[in-house]
């Protein structure tokens, strides 16, 4: 397995969200799975990794043609939701990799809507506005519907590449029906069954629409970086089981948030299946401070509490901080 | 004493349960616990809902669960049909570079930060045993005859038992009955609750 890796070290989070600051750097691997309570700042973390390595480069995927950090921001109560108690400037940083070797990248963010990036300490002039690597899904089936506009656009080269016939197969295998492809009709997007007839996306289950749109995206762009918040929100455990895989095969870094423990006994059964699964289980607490602490697990440790008939979810109460 | 999931206000946690069985395990425990004092101290159980029966293997969880967390003392419960003296001998020299072990059932181990109390449930094979043998107290009722000891077929003896006789749950049994028969029941489970309930 290839390991591309985009970004290998969250160094700093500063007066972002709901995080007054990162108790210390954390290190990603290839495929990351954050566990924490409500409100412990899992989606601040995915924001933060997406709000890399430029805030005001726009979504491809989102029909406005907003900046990340708008695209973020209005999804809660504008811009100002960014920045820590809505006052004073945010600072992200990271170690990563675009191009040749790892960079310490530096994000900042006023409150008045001004962002800055740093490469090495060195402002950034012409900024990273084509930058395309980076692939965020949101909890938000309004946002999960909405990939179909773009789904609609790129219909020649979803065929060209049968991703069409591929995802709807791999999905197939986890419902009671068999599709052969995934189509564009005048009205959207359809399921085509064996016998030819065709059942709209829309009328799917949840977990299909989210599962079949995502997949389709990924499979077409080819990010080095997918991040995925609330991973396991609708999906049958088996089609969790089948899109963690998918995940940690891919040619692209992961960082999923879940309150499933599914996904965490399946983490380690993946781990006997792949060969060199890089993988880290991170737990997440933010103390009364509002400091985010983690600590991580290898999949080897992960094992070992399961073993135990232990609850990894409960454990982030008890964490040493 | 209570057990709990997750910490919550300023209870004094005694130990942290750590189980290499089924979910019975928990029920027991929770309805002995109560029937010692100490109100303001908890055994921590952070039980996973899927149960797996993992015997000694389940003492690789403590090593991990104190890099994590401060906790330093353990109450470890196993099934007798995966315990042996040996196996544990063998097991604590894989986790621990120095330890001490005293105590028989429960066992006391020791190593330079960690305290575990370690309890083998059942005489020959499981827990189920042990409520077998309070109904057998509490009633005069004898449920299995030991050898030849089937566990399912108890565990459905048992459950019969306790819907014919109106109890209907385990957890009522241990609520109802005489504290001298929990302690001759599960003598070695109440021995290390003491034990516990002492040291702090």
């Amino acid at each position: 397995m290839v390991s591309r890796m985009l970004i290998g070290e969250i160094v700093e989070i500063r007066e972002f969200r709901g995080i007054k600051e990162l108790a210390e750097p954390l290190p990603l691997r290839k495929f990351n799975v954050l566990i924490g309570k409500n409100n412990s700042g899992k989606s601040a973390l995915l924001e933060a990794l997406f709000l890399f390595p430029d805030p005001d480069r726009t979504y491809q995927l989102f029909p406005k043609p907003w900046g990340i950090k708008s695209f973020i921001g209005n999804r809660r109560s504008g811009l100002k939701s960014l920045i820590y108690k809505y006052e004073g400037i945010t600072s992200l940083k990271f170690k990563a990799e675009i191009g040749r070797g790892i960079d310490e990248w530096t994000i900042t963010m006023s409150s008045k809507g001004e962002s800055k990036v740093f490469q090495n300490n060195r402002k950034v002039e012409s900024r990273l506005l084509k930058f395309k690597e980076s692939l965020y899904f949101p909890h938000d089936t309004q946002f999960i519907k909405e990939l179909d506009e773009f789904l609609d656009e790129n219909e020649e080269a979803l065929i060209k590449e049968n991703i069409h016939t591929k995802v709807a197969k791999m999905i197939s295998k986890h419902l009671d029906e068999r599709f052969t492809e995934i189509v564009l009709k005048k009205d959207g997007w359809y399921l085509r069954r064996e016998d030819a007839s065709y059942i709209h996306i829309d009328d799917m289950g949840d977990g299909v629409k989210k599962a079949a749109r995502i997949m389709m995206v990924a499979e077409l762009l080819k990010p080095k970086l997918i991040l995925w918040d609330d991973f396991d929100t609708s999906l049958h455990p088996s089609m969790i089981k089948m899109l963690l895989k998918w995940l940690a095969q891919g040619d692209w870094q992961v960082v999923i948030a879940t309150h499933s423990i599914d996904v965490l006994y399946y983490l380690a059964d993946l781990n006997e299946e792949l060969d060199n699964f890089d993988a880290q289980l991170i737990l997440l607490r933010k103390d009364q401070e509002d400091i985010l602490h983690h600590k991580e697990l290898d999949i080897d440790e992960l094992e070992d509490i399961l073993e135990g008939n232990i609850d990894p979810r409960l454990l982030v109460s008890e964490l040493k901080i | 004493m209570r057990v709990i999931d997750e910490r919550s206000g300023n209870k004094r946690v005694v130990a942290f349960v750590i189980t290499g069985d089924g979910r019975t395990e928990k029920e027991v425990l929770s309805a002995l616990a109560e029937r010692y004092n100490g109100r303001d101290k908890v055994l921590l159980f952070p039980k996973g809902s899927y149960s797996k029966k993992t015997g000694l293997e389940a003492l690789n969880a403590v090593d991990e669960v104190f890099k994590l967390t401060s906790h330093t003392r353990y109450l470890i419960l196993l099934d007798r049909e995966h315990f042996s003296e040996e196996k544990l001998h063998q097991k604590l020299s894989e986790i621990f570079t120095q330890y001490s072990l005293s105590g028989n059932n429960p066992y006391q181990i020791r190593s330079r930060e960690i305290e575990i109390c370690l309890v083998v449930l059942g005489k020959e094979k499981a827990i189920e045993e042990h409520i077998a043998e309070l109904i057998w107290l509490e009633t005069g009722e004898k449920l299995v005859a030991v050898p030849h000891l089937d566990i399912k077929a108890l565990k459905s003896a048992i459950k019969t038992f306790l819907r014919t006789t109106g109890i209907k749950k385990r957890t009522k049994l241990i609520q109802t009955s005489k504290l001298e028969n929990l302690e001759k029941a599960f003598k070695a489970l109440v021995e290390a609750i003491k034990l516990l309930e002492e040291e702090t």
